[in-house]
């Protein structure tokens, strides 16, 4: 016999709950709680320790007047806008050429090109900062070979944040490719015979069929790579802190100088809070997709 | 009785692999044509291509290599310009020195407590949760899902601030509670076992509930046996991935006694800013080995999450 709450909440509430208890408590307490006190706390004033005192909409109004917010915004979008080009670029070719020869012969190749996203960012930074290294690295002395001058790389204002991309799109251009393959292998076979029936050429049908029919992938890898491009932090931490002269501030860092060096928590949830509109459009848009493409793609 | 019904259904077949097998007889199959006609039937385009791939992976590899070669190098050998990717003997100074230097031992202990207290955890409340959500009625049901797909927008950068406030006010700055329990529960991990969950017939279940059994015991005994590979994927993806992360850890620990492996190593760059390159990969290698040899493992299992879903990784 069903109770009066079963009757409303469902037969199996007693139960889902029980289930449910874990997870729920964990999100609730670790995410959904620091993010509505991040809100809260872009409207005070907080040093970690005393407070936190409201000061209502201050934070804002600073920090939209703030050279150092605007340069850690031009930065980030600097940065977003060559890593994700360029990440897309290579890891499309990547994919094509992989398609090209055929999943089986490629796997090896698929292989050596997703390694570096399962090496964490600390690591591939201790790699690239011997790289790198002006006086002994291998990047200058390649350089000199070829009769061109050394450069300081990651101590240079000039080409420290081109040294982060560089290393940025190394590392993801194998991370992209897999959704790219992903998204060729879900396309029609016969599509490819009567192309070629109808005497289409390799590029030719790279053109027609395999380009226009990865438009669903294509956004999808689009949205994710802006997500992970602004969320950039460990590699500018670890390899130039933000550095030489504020040329390498990632939002990120400055959420984090903000918070942890300078201990202004309230400005630092301001910044984190404002950011974080963002992130959340491009996250929306990128579940919406990733459902069309589930869809689309007749996978689970 | 319950457990007799549940040994009589899972003698039969294994449950859910048995419709994937058959499709991946069908990709083969369909890979095998798609060989056929894709590939421009000269074998001259297949050289060029395996040429420009070939260049493509040295590209990729050249700095790994440099790495690695340099952590083996006599350190007479590290400091000359132009350097030499080969060293001339090989030498496990650079780890004797690594080792010296800080304690990498106790550092990887951490690690692996943290990234497998994470992983146990993760996989306990997210089989729970997708139960509920992949079986039971229940008002809310949808939108308690929603709010956990949601929890997976957000990541630790924007609410990092306030998670470490509320922590060290837990008393929990330095100690495993603090590096774990945060992430006991993921997003990820509930909606890969729900999938895996809705993909099992529910027949089985059925029958053995009428055999008596709880639910917790169908969950133990039938489910969760029958989604080994979505498991064994959300395990090794979860290991990885925390055995990975260096914001959290950094953030949280101050002394070596919980430090985990990677802000252990992040340490290494700050204190060497390039004077013992040796020891810098030397202990490099050692925080990478473990992820490597589960990739190259569970490359599969690795594949599947980041197509799935594009975040993590």
């Amino acid at each position: 016999m069903r109770t009066r709450v079963q009757h409303i909440l469902g037969k199996d509430v007693g139960a889902a709950a029980a289930f449910l208890m874990p997870a729920m408590v964990i999100l609730g307490l670790f995410v959904f709680l620091p993010l509505a006190r991040s809100v809260f706390l872009s409207f005070t004033r907080w040093n970690l320790l005393v407070g936190p005192e409201w000061i209502g909409l201050a934070h804002y109004r600073r920090l939209f007047t703030s050279a150092r917010f605007w340069t850690a915004f031009r930065v980030t979008a600097l940065f977003t806008v060559f890593s994700v080009g360029l990440t897309m670029f290579f890891g499309l070719l990547l994919a094509l050429l992989i398609d090209g020869v055929g999943m089986r012969a490629g796997r090896v190749y698929q292989t050596v090109f997703f390694l570096p996203t399962m090496i964490s960012l600390v690591i591939l930074a201790a790699v690239w900062l011997y790289v790198l290294q002006p006086q002994i690295g291998p990047a200058n002395a390649l350089l000199e070979s070829i009769g061109l001058p050394r450069i300081g790389w990651l101590r240079s204002s000039q080409w420290a944040l081109p040294s982060i991309i560089g290393m940025n799109v190394w590392r993801n251009a194998g991370y992209t490719m897999i959704i790219f393959l992903a998204g060729m292998q879900a396309i029609p076979e016969q599509l490819y015979e009567v192309a070629k029936m109808d005497g289409a050429s390799l590029m030719r049908r790279i053109r027609s069929v395999t380009i226009p029919l990865l438009g669903p992938t294509t956004l999808f890898v689009f949205v994710v790579s802006v997500i992970r491009s602004f969320l950039v932090f460990t590699e500018v931490q670890v390899l130039t802190g933000g550095g030489p002269g504020d040329s390498t501030l990632v939002m990120v860092y400055y959420i984090w100088q903000e918070g942890f060096r300078y201990y202004r928590a309230g400005s630092a949830s301001a910044i984190a809070t404002f950011f974080f509109v963002f992130v959340l459009i491009l996250s929306i848009a990128q579940m919406k997709l990733s459902e069309r493409r589930t869809h689309y793609m007749g996978v689970k | 009785m319950c457990a007799g019904s549940l040994a009589k259904h899972l003698d039969k077949k294994p449950l859910q692999e048995s419709g994937s097998r058959g499709e991946a007889n069908e990709r083969s199959v369909s890979n095998w044509l798609r060989r056929l006609y894709r590939s421009s039937g000269s074998r001259k385009h297949t050289v060029v291509l395996h040429a420009i791939l070939l260049a493509g992976a040295c590209i990729i590899a050249y700095p790994l290599l440099w790495g690695v070669f340099t952590a083996f190098k006599p350190i007479g050998e590290i400091v000359v310009f132009p350097p030499e990717l080969l060293p001339s003997r090989f030498t496990l100074d650079s780890f004797r020195r690594a080792f010296a230097f800080q304690p990498i031992g106790l550092f990887v202990r951490n690690s692996v407590i943290q990234s497998g207290a994470i992983t146990l955890g993760q996989l306990v409340t997210a089989t729970c949760a997708a139960y509920a959500f992949a079986r039971l009625e229940f008002r809310g049901r949808n939108l308690l899902f929603y709010i956990t797909l949601a929890s997976m927008m957000i990541p630790i950068q924007v609410i990092m601030v306030p998670l470490y406030g509320f922590v060290t006010s837990l008393g929990w700055s330095n100690t495993f509670m603090g590096l774990t329990v945060p992430f006991l529960a993921h997003g990820f991990s509930i909606f890969l076992m729900r999938q895996a969950f809705l993909n099992i017939p529910r027949d089985i279940e059925e029958a053995a509930v009428i055999d008596g059994c709880g639910r917790i015991r169908v969950l133990w005994h039938v489910l969760i046996p029958s989604s080994r590979a979505s498991v064994g994927a959300a395990a090794i993806f979860t290991a990885v991935y925390h055995w990975n992360t260096y914001i959290w850890p950094l953030l949280i620990t101050s002394t070596s006694a919980t430090r985990t492996v990677q802000p252990g190593l992040a340490m290494f760059i700050e204190i060497e800013a390039g004077t013992d390159m040796g020891r810098l990969m030397a202990a490099a290698i050692v925080v990478a080995l473990p992820t490597v040899v589960a990739f190259l493992m569970g490359q599969r299992s690795f594949v599947r999450g980041v197509t799935m879903s594009g975040i993590k990784g």
